[in-house]
């Protein structure tokens, strides 16, 4: 379970991106994807962090833009939250999740910063 | 997620995305439908409060199931009182005054022909009266006709009378040879009354198909009913085309000029059943016969309307448009759709071009790459961070980008949808041994053909899979795919493979081009 403060969202788009990861990806796009992190990875995180519109907007902007017409490469999901310090991670099991890392340099505690999710590898 | 083997993975995988496929299809026709109808129950009362004495003249009647006593019409005899014949079909008018049968004659349909219409069932142009007495009277009478056999050449005229106590009934079905008709009633005072579209055809229904009626409103909207949903009478008053129709058979009854109205009534097992009010001394258009796209065009274009694919009919009826221009020249539907593939390959040539020969490029890293991997042993997520800075680094894209295969979903389901529905492809011989189109290979030689093609374009397709496992089961899905096109027909097999080869095509030349520059830089060196 996840506990009552963390941001991590749970609806209906996750689910289904989940299944398409464990059960369609193979048929279809497996291992076609441009990015790091690929398309659907990119928009399991936006759901999960993002509200459902900003997500799916992003996440249809990203797939636009996962053909040979544009660079390919690095492309991680961006996430506004109020976080005060730099580096706060949401722990379960001791494992590292995710790493929010900021964009901005400056760093004010009251305002919605913008943040770089990256996965715990 | 490791406790189902990968091979099980793969087949829930095929299974689920063809059953995604046909379901969604289905439903999502269904929830049009019934969108539709919410929207046209609201315009009925919006016209009901605005002008009530329109509604209550126009329309009243059939709504009151007394008055479509269906049981009456039921107790079917098969007495024809005259029979057109015509060089592709005949026409039966049974002693009811009605189409009773339409036989189409011609290679496809068989030697003895094929029956459109079933037996038991309400039969096309039967006349309903509101008056319960009059419309009884009228079943228990029956009509004569002025001549028993009639030669249809350019057009034949068929005079059929019924004489009731106090009224006349003139029926007058001027036949043209293409199938359509004019339909005309004179009585001999005014009453108000209803002609019947009849229960649609039943010479092919097939449950992947729409089935059922379909009511095109002068707003260009169509209304599906489909079969088993029609749970109560829905009235239209601004329709120009109504049709009920199977899967390669349909009868239609249009007018152009003036706002035909109705009632899409529930008739047995929810199936729909069309009545259209028809007024002394007018005359309305028919057609019966195959669904058949440029027949139906050559009638009056806006009847292509009626030739549905579900969701995709927006993409799929040009696609099929171009397809019989195809067919214009080559009168071969098979050859015709292998040039149709191709068009399409060379279309979205250019965005898999640039992808392909920066895959090209992989190749050369393919060392490299399995060193990360052996380094990320048992961590994906790792070893594809990492496999992306080299790729970053030595300006070479992975692959052709998730864009490119979304789009072939939908270009493939339209063809699907195409070939599944197109009576042109009934009876359709291509070469050799296949002389059906839209049924399975007999020999099941072009599923077989269709998992070897997919199998050597794996083979020669560079790849960022290099893990074992995955690498099996890439090598396992043509078996998988030749599985489930067993059953296909083998026209929508026939574009899969030419589909298939093409790529292989594609990928050799562009194989061929790396491997020159690569010796081209070489000898530079030197």
């Amino acid at each position: 379970m996840l506990s009552k403060k963390s941001p991590i969202k749970y609806n209906i788009f996750i689910f289904l991106i989940k299944f398409y990861q464990k059960y369609l990806s193979i048929l279809f796009g497996y291992g076609c994807c441009r990015y790091y992190p690929t398309c659907s990875e990119y928009a399991l995180m936006n759901f999960k962090h993002n509200n459902i519109f900003v997500a799916s907007f992003k996440t249809i902007i990203r797939i636009l833009k996962c053909n040979p017409i544009f660079d390919s490469g690095f492309d991680y999901p961006i996430v506004n939250h109020k976080q005060k310090s730099i580096l706060n991670t949401y722990k379960r099991n001791k494992k590292i999740i995710f790493f929010l890392v900021p964009i901005n340099d400056n760093i004010s505690g009251n305002k919605r910063n913008k943040f770089y999710i990256i996965k715990g590898i | 997620m490791d406790n189902l083997s990968m091979q099980t993975r793969v087949m829930i995988a095929a299974i689920l995305s063809f059953g995604f496929f046909i379901l969604f299809d289905t439903y999502y026709v269904q929830d049009i439908r019934k969108q539709q109808k919410k929207e046209q129950i609201e315009k009925k009362i919006n016209t009901e409060n605005q002008a009530p004495s329109m509604a209550e003249s126009s329309l009243v009647a059939p709504e009151d199931d007394e008055s479509i006593d269906l049981s009456v019409s039921i107790e079917n005899d098969k007495n024809i009182i005259s029979t057109i014949y015509s060089k592709d079909f005949n026409v039966y008018i049974d002693d009811k005054g009605r189409i009773g049968n339409v036989k189409l004659k011609g290679d496809k349909f068989g030697q003895d022909g094929l029956n459109m219409f079933s037996d038991d069932v309400v039969k096309p142009l039967e006349i309903r009266f509101s008056d319960k007495a009059i419309n009884q009277e009228a079943f228990n009478t029956k009509y004569t006709s002025k001549k028993k056999t009639h030669n249809l050449d350019n057009k034949t005229i068929i005079t059929l009378t019924q004489k009731l106590k106090d009224l006349t009934i003139t029926k007058y079905i001027t036949f043209f040879p293409n199938g359509s008709y004019l339909f005309k009633v004179v009585t001999s005072k005014d009453v108000k009354m209803f002609v019947t579209l009849g229960y649609r055809p039943s010479g092919e229904v097939d449950g992947f198909v729409f089935n059922g009626a379909i009511v095109k409103e002068f707003d260009n909207t169509l209304s599906l009913y489909e079969d088993g949903d029609v749970v109560s009478n829905t009235n239209f008053s601004k329709a120009s085309i109504v049709s009920s129709s199977d899967k390669y058979y349909v009868h239609l009854l249009y007018d152009m000029d003036n706002n035909l109205k109705g009632v899409v009534s529930k008739y047995k097992d929810d199936d729909p059943l069309l009545f259209v009010n028809i007024l002394n001394k007018q005359t309305l258009n028919g057609y019966v016969g195959e669904k058949n796209f440029k027949k139906l065009q050559d009638i009056d274009p806006a009847l292509t309307d009626i030739v549905e694919y579900g969701f995709i009919t927006f993409f799929a009826k040009p696609l099929f448009a171009f397809l019989i221009y195809i067919n214009s020249y080559f009168d071969n539907w098979g050859w015709s759709i292998i040039i149709l593939t191709i068009i399409i390959k060379i279309l979205v040539f250019p965005l898999t071009y640039k992808g392909m020969m920066s895959m090209g490029r992989l190749k050369e890293l393919t060392p490299q790459v399995k060193e990360l991997q052996a380094k990320h042993k048992g961590d994906p997520a790792k070893s594809g961070a990492a496999m992306m800075a080299l790729y970053k680094k030595h300006n070479a894209s992975p692959m052709g980008g998730c864009l490119p295969i979304l789009l072939q979903i939908p270009v493939f389901f339209a063809i699907y949808r195409v070939l599944l529905n197109a009576v042109e492809l009934k009876g359709a011989e291509w070469t050799l041994w296949i002389n059906d189109l839209s049924l399975h290979d007999p020999y099941f030689v072009l599923p077989i053909l269709m998992g070897g093609s997919m199998f050597v374009q794996q083979l020669i397709t560079p790849t960022t899979v290099t893990d074992p496992t995955q690498q099996k089961i890439f090598k396992f899905l043509p078996v998988v795919f030749t599985i489930f096109f067993l059953t296909f027909p083998a026209g929508l097999v026939l574009y899969w493979i030419v589909n298939n080869v093409l790529s292989i095509v594609q990928q050799y030349y562009i194989n061929k081009k790396l491997e020159w520059k690569r010796m081209e830089k070489e000898s530079h060196q030197k």
